[in-house]
């Protein structure tokens, strides 16, 4: 490929977007390294491109420069210390010498016992610290769920279906054709007897499609279901099984979609 | 059609020997290199990360991982292959980018309008000079403003947006080359006025 196809092939563009393949890089490093037009071309690229973010540039949060100095230099464990080393005068007795090396013996084995312990707090410490990061991450992730559900059912794009028994029984499905999500709101659903179950269903067709056994557990009170475009109602059925049927057993409640 | 050459603007912050100077200091895990690195370019990587993430807070923790990570791997930077704000741009889009890709991302409730995040205060552009850019920005037209959005922002592959929209591959990647030499233009129109 000649010089000028190959700067107006787009590749330069590709590699300052780091969206080459690894072979398109080495293309491009390799002709960057022989031909200085090549290389001049790519630092305008970059340039153009650094400006354009630039423009964007907002102010950092505050109190993050800390955060970020602190966690690249996580203090280190303190390292075992070793005796004593100053010189001291050698006493002429050999009695006292002994005396004098036993109390560095002491003094050594207290400040090797004091660090050990220290080592050991630092290690409980951290261990804390990580439990308490995990149960964080956990309320995090239920705080998440929940943030997600709310704004499935605010979407106005969402759209609600009433599953009755025609009585009392009120059970509502939440879909989203956009997002391609179904929810069944778990609220409405009485637990079933011993050794009974619920089964969802999709009707297409005016055949039921089967779309997962019911969790009456499901965190958030909401369980989610794979979307079935097309369907004309939903149902709930009781099974005898938990792993369901083929077809709707005894159907508790349904609703149409339109 | 060769363009003519011309001085392209320093990195922001930084002339080349002190960017080589930076980032000798960064592999020998001088934390205050760290420190002056933020300092340099931690408010237009946090501009381009809230562009992507759409979220503050996300923002802010991908800005983080971003610095530890060119902190943990600064032996990996090579002049040769680019600028170091380049280098730093690369990995936070990557970050942000990955970050609006997990399942969490999808169908989380936090993203904000990104216009309203931009109302807030403390969220403005920080000097005159980047309103100046930004000003010009706005002078491109819009389809080469939304093609190289869709790709810096929103981590598009060229191949992408052809097969989404049903242009030829070949037509997105001369619009790129378009866009961003129309960018060239306007940034240099810029630097010699």
């Amino acid at each position: 490929m000649d010089i000028q196809s190959f700067l107006e092939s787009g590749i330069l563009e590709s590699y300052v977007l780091d969206q080459c393949t690894p072979e398109e890089r080495q293309q491009v490093e390799q002709m960057a390294r022989d031909h200085a037009i090549v290389r001049t071309e790519l630092e305008a690229i970059e340039s153009a491109m650094s400006n354009y973010a630039q423009a964007h540039s907002l102010q950092a949060p505050e109190g993050l420069r800390e955060k970020i100095l602190q966690a690249a230099t996580q203090p280190q464990a303190p390292t075992h210390a070793g005796p004593a080393s100053d010189a001291v005068d050698q006493p002429a007795s050999s009695s006292a010498n002994r005396i004098i090396n036993i109390l560095f013996a002491v003094i050594a084995l207290a400040m090797a016992a004091y660090v050990l312990r220290a080592q050991q707090q630092s290690k409980d410490f951290e261990a804390q610290i990580t439990d308490l990061k995990t149960q964080l991450q956990a309320c995090n992730d239920r705080s998440d769920k929940n943030r997600q559900i709310a704004a499935f059912i605010r979407d106005r794009d969402t759209r609600s279906i009433l599953l009755t028994d025609g009585q009392n029984l009120k059970i509502t499905v939440f879909s989203n054709e956009l997002r391609q999500e179904t929810y069944l709101d778990m609220s409405g659903i009485f637990t079933p007897s011993k050794g009974l179950y619920f089964q969802f269903w999709a009707i297409v067709d005016g055949a039921p499609v089967s779309l997962g056994m019911v969790d009456l557990q499901a965190p958030g009170g909401l369980q989610p279901f794979k979307y079935v475009a097309n369907a004309q109602a939903y149902a709930i059925s009781q099974e005898n099984t938990p792993e369901g049927s083929k077809l709707p057993t005894i159907v508790v409640a349904q609703g149409k979609t339109s | 059609m060769l363009r003519k050459t011309s001085p392209h603007r320093e990195q922001a912050g930084h002339t080349q020997m002190q960017q080589q100077q930076l980032i000798e200091r960064l592999r020998q895990q001088d934390s205050q290199a760290l420190g002056q690195l933020y300092d340099a370019y931690a408010n237009a990587l946090f501009g381009v990360m809230i562009r992507i993430v759409q979220s503050k807070e996300l923002a802010e923790q991908v800005l983080q991982d971003t610095f530890l990570k060119a902190w943990r791997n600064a032996a990996a930077y090579d002049s040769t292959k680019g600028k170091l704000f380049t280098w730093l741009l690369n990995i936070a889009r990557n970050t942000a980018i990955d970050a609006t890709r997990t399942a969490h991302f999808k169908n989380s409730a936090v993203t904000e309008n990104i216009e309203t995040l931009l109302s807030q205060p403390g969220t403005q552009g920080i000097n005159p000079e980047t309103l100046g850019l930004k000003e010009l920005i706005g002078r491109l037209d819009e389809k080469y403003r939304q093609l190289i959005d869709f790709i810096y922002f929103k981590g598009y592959t060229q191949e992408e947006i052809a097969e989404e929209t049903g242009i030829p591959l070949g037509t997105i990647k001369t619009r790129l080359r378009y866009a961003i030499n129309e960018l060239r233009n306007l940034f240099e129109e810029h630097q010699t006025a």
